[in-house]
């Protein structure tokens, strides 16, 4: 019961904060910014063992390996600039509670299970614009400021079954809730005009479904792939539906390979059919060029259980974004670096990262110095 | 040593996660967006449309304030359109001093306080005397006759300097010669001088700045007689005028003596109402003819909201201590005699329908203060197609176009 409320108070920590994802200059288009559904351990390794982690949720899979109780909290602080034309904006900073996971396994059973929160799209920005705008056959001075604050989740209930060591399946059911609160705001420079404050609150809801599998093909090689489809996001402003919009398949895949004690080196390459989200797509997140999307990730991992107790976790990812203000599609290149330790008798741990990201494309471009933090507890 | 490495690491890492706390309770997403790029796709799109057509339903009443109870009696000179004369009768003089009997009244003082003026050199305000018994009921015809050189007993001098305040006039001992047989009554009346463009305005009662009489006289003390006296305020005040040429229904009458509203119903669209943030709203109303009143004087017209739209008798919304008429907020000045298209801001009336959607989509037109003048605008109503009323608005939609 001990270990029970304390898991339960763990998760509450997280569960009070606003658990939405990082904001994006790219979350202003399309539907947002689309969250990864990895932990901090992966994060250090550029994602690159997003598919075959059972700290991440990206293949149902690899709920399998969890079979003793924990619970999982991570944080994401973001210090960001972007430029778009000659303008250059810097010092924007925010942090978020992007991953959240309960797990254990069914005692006398192959069969474990695992709750996770995700973010799933991040729509959080707050912007400010000056303007001239002509009333009454006279120029009025305006400024406005739009500003959202929310993103939609993924809650994920998966089981793993473990078959054998080179053969595990999973799936999962996937939740996609959320809601925005967005408040626009104009003040005139003429007193004539009386200033607008609006606040709204855009609900989202969806469901899907992902599958996977992962196996131990080599006493030094793990491999895993999974299928997941998100169906469609229906969007309701102030309880009034507003429109509906077709989500992406994604097929992932990847290994991790252990070709020395002490070294692990990963990969993961994951495809995600965002074009499908171009029809309906104005009607919730306005107009915005929509591509398929690829993410690629490699990265590895030194020391740990051997060699050093703190491991050093590099990594490189490229990835796709899928919306755009323009026909030009945006990139992504991240850099990473990361560590963790356990302690209280391994029963507890945690690991941290750092990542540096650039995006660039559609007119516009953006920098950010991304810091996680994850507490794992396995009472 | 690797217990030494251990410890290090987890002072960085204790280190790491209390900088992380410490910097997580900051936010700052707040950035300039570059549009229509990188602007949020709920863009804040104005409009400005004119609707014509929308009073539907408009009306005109009178009765709401007499001149005996405005806070202002204005004289406007003789021969004007709008010709007036304050009129004042005092509570009854005493017939003794202290218990001391009056021998003789050697003079009076009359004081009055005047808070506008016409912008005339030489304005000077004529005391006539008139009939003990002035009340609502008298006027101009009953008391016109009493404005005539045999009947002034003094003049109060307007200093040109004077923009507000008291001045005042002694007045002859003989100045109200009956006053004795007409209980120790005394009232008085004003007209104003010089030429067609005088007028002022005098404080009233109803603003706690009625005029004071003081009587100076000789009392009988012992075998002698002693100077003494004694002052009343107003027991009753205000003006007497000329009579306004009517007007029929198809003019929106506001203003004038007894007061006139108007009252006007309101049908926009839904999109505009219901959906919409209302920058600006604006009544445009066309004169019927050029506005009525004292030369050179200014009326202050005013649009507000109804509580409920009962005919007549509907309740205004009071404005909030004047904070809306000082921020120019639903009043505008009117000149006498122009004749341009009047525009009043009503912003303040039609903004809350959308909030507040109990509230009647009606507008009263009255002037502030009510009946002190006989200044009146008159403007076509929603009968008179070619120059009915109508709304200007400035609004914001609130639901992209594309929502339903």
């Amino acid at each position: 019961m001990r270990r029970l409320a304390l898991l339960l108070l763990v998760l509450g920590v997280g569960a009070s904060q606003t658990v939405t994802a990082q904001s994006s200059l790219y979350a202003v288009v399309g539907l947002g910014f689309p969250g990864r559904p990895i932990g901090v351990r992966a994060r250090g390794m550029g994602g690159s063992i997003g598919a075959v982690d059972p700290g991440s949720a990206v293949n149902p899979a690899m709920v399998s390996q969890l079979t003793r109780l924990s619970a999982t909290v991570s944080s994401l602080t973001s210090l960001r600039s972007y430029e778009i034309d000659t303008l250059s904006v810097d010092g924007l900073q925010d942090t978020r509670f992007p991953y959240a996971a309960l797990a254990g396994g069914i005692t006398g059973t192959p069969v474990s299970f695992e709750a996770t929160y995700t973010s799933y799209l991040s729509r959080t920005w707050d912007v400010v614009t000056s303007d001239t705008v002509i009333l009454r056959g006279e120029p009025v001075a305006v400024d406005d400021r739009i500003r959202s604050d929310g993103a939609v989740a993924d809650l994920r209930a998966a089981v793993g079954w473990f078959i054998s060591s080179k053969l595990q399946l999973g799936a999962g059911f996937h939740i996609l809730t959320g809601s925005t609160r967005e408040r626009i705001e104009r003040d005139y420079a003429d007193d004539d005009y009386t200033p607008l404050r609006h606040d709204s609150d855009v609900s989202y809801s969806g469901l899907g479904w992902s599958v996977g599998l992962t196996g131990q093909l080599l006493s030094w090689l793990r491999m895993g792939a999974s299928f997941r489809s998100d169906g469609h996001l229906d969007a309701a402003r102030d309880s009034v539906r507003i429109g509906r919009v077709d989500l992406p398949m994604t097929i992932s895949g990847g290994f991790a390979a252990a070709p020395v004690p002490g070294l692990v080196i990963a990969s993961t390459v994951m495809w995600q059919s965002w074009a499908d989200a171009q029809d309906g797509l104005t009607s919730i997140g306005g107009e915005a060029t929509t591509f398929n999307t690829w993410d690629v990730s490699a990265g590895l991992e030194v020391g740990g259980s051997v060699g050093p107790r703190v491991p050093i976790r590099l990594g490189f990812r490229y990835a796709q974004l899928p919306f755009s203000a323009e026909d030009d599609q945006v990139r992504e290149i991240d850099l990473s670096l990361g560590t963790g330790f356990r302690f209280a008798q391994g029963r507890a741990a945690f690991n941290a990262s750092v990542e540096r990201v650039s995006r660039d494309g559609g007119g516009a471009s953006e920098d950010a110095w991304q810091i996680s933090i994850g507490l794992s507890l396995l009472p | 040593m690797r217990v030494g490495t251990l410890t290090v690491a987890r002072v960085l890492w204790t280190a790491s996660l209390l900088t992380m706390l410490v910097a997580g309770c900051r936010e700052d997403l707040t950035a300039p967006g570059t549009c229509p790029e990188y602007c949020p796709a709920k863009l804040i799109d104005v409009f400005d449309s004119l609707f014509v057509g929308s009073i539907v339903a408009d009306s005109a009443w009178t009765g709401y304030v007499a001149p005996d109870k405005a806070i202002l009696a204005q004289a406007v000179t003789d021969g004007a359109a709008v010709e007036s004369h304050p009129i004042i009768r005092f509570f009854p003089l005493p017939d003794s001093l202290n218990l001391r009997p009056i021998a003789s009244i050697d003079s009076f003082r009359l004081d009055i306080l005047v808070p506008a003026r016409a912008a005339v050199s030489g304005l000077e305000l004529v005391v006539h005397r008139l009939p003990a018994d002035i009340d609502s009921t008298s006027t101009y015809a009953d008391l016109e006759p009493f404005f005539e050189d045999s009947t002034q007993i003094g003049v109060i001098p307007l200093p040109d300097t004077l923009v507000g305040g008291v001045v005042g006039t002694p007045l002859p001992g003989d100045a109200f010669p009956t006053l004795a047989e007409d209980g120790w009554v005394a009232t008085v009346g004003f007209s104003i001088l010089p030429g067609p463009e005088a007028w002022a305005d005098l404080a009233t009662m109803e603003s706690l700045g009625q005029a004071v009489l003081t009587m100076y006289a000789r009392v009988v003390q012992g075998e002698d007689t002693v100077e003494a006296s004694d002052f009343q305020q107003a027991a009753f005040d205000s003006y007497v005028s000329v009579d306004q040429a009517s007007f029929d229904r198809d003019i929106l009458g506001v203003g004038g003596a007894p007061s006139w509203r108007s009252i006007l119903r309101v049908d926009l669209p839904s999109y505009v109402v219901d959906s919409s943030d209302i920058s600006r709203a604006t009544l445009i109303l066309v004169p019927s003819e050029p506005i009525l009143g004292a030369a050179g004087d200014t009326l202050r017209l005013r649009a507000d909201a109804l509580i409920d739209d009962v005919g007549p008798k509907s309740p205004i919304v009071a404005p909030a201590l004047g904070i809306q008429d000082t921020l120019s907020v639903g009043g505008l000045d009117l000149l006498v005699g122009a004749s341009d298209t009047v525009v009043i801001d009503v912003t303040h009336i039609v903004k809350p329908w959308r909030a507040d959607t109990a509230r009647p989509h009606s507008i009263v037109l009255w002037m502030v203060p009510e009946a002190a003048s006989l200044g009146q605008a008159r403007f076509w109503s929603s009968r008179h197609a070619a120059s009915a009323p109508s709304l200007a608005i400035t609004y914001i939609p609130l639901f992209p176009r594309n929502e339903p």
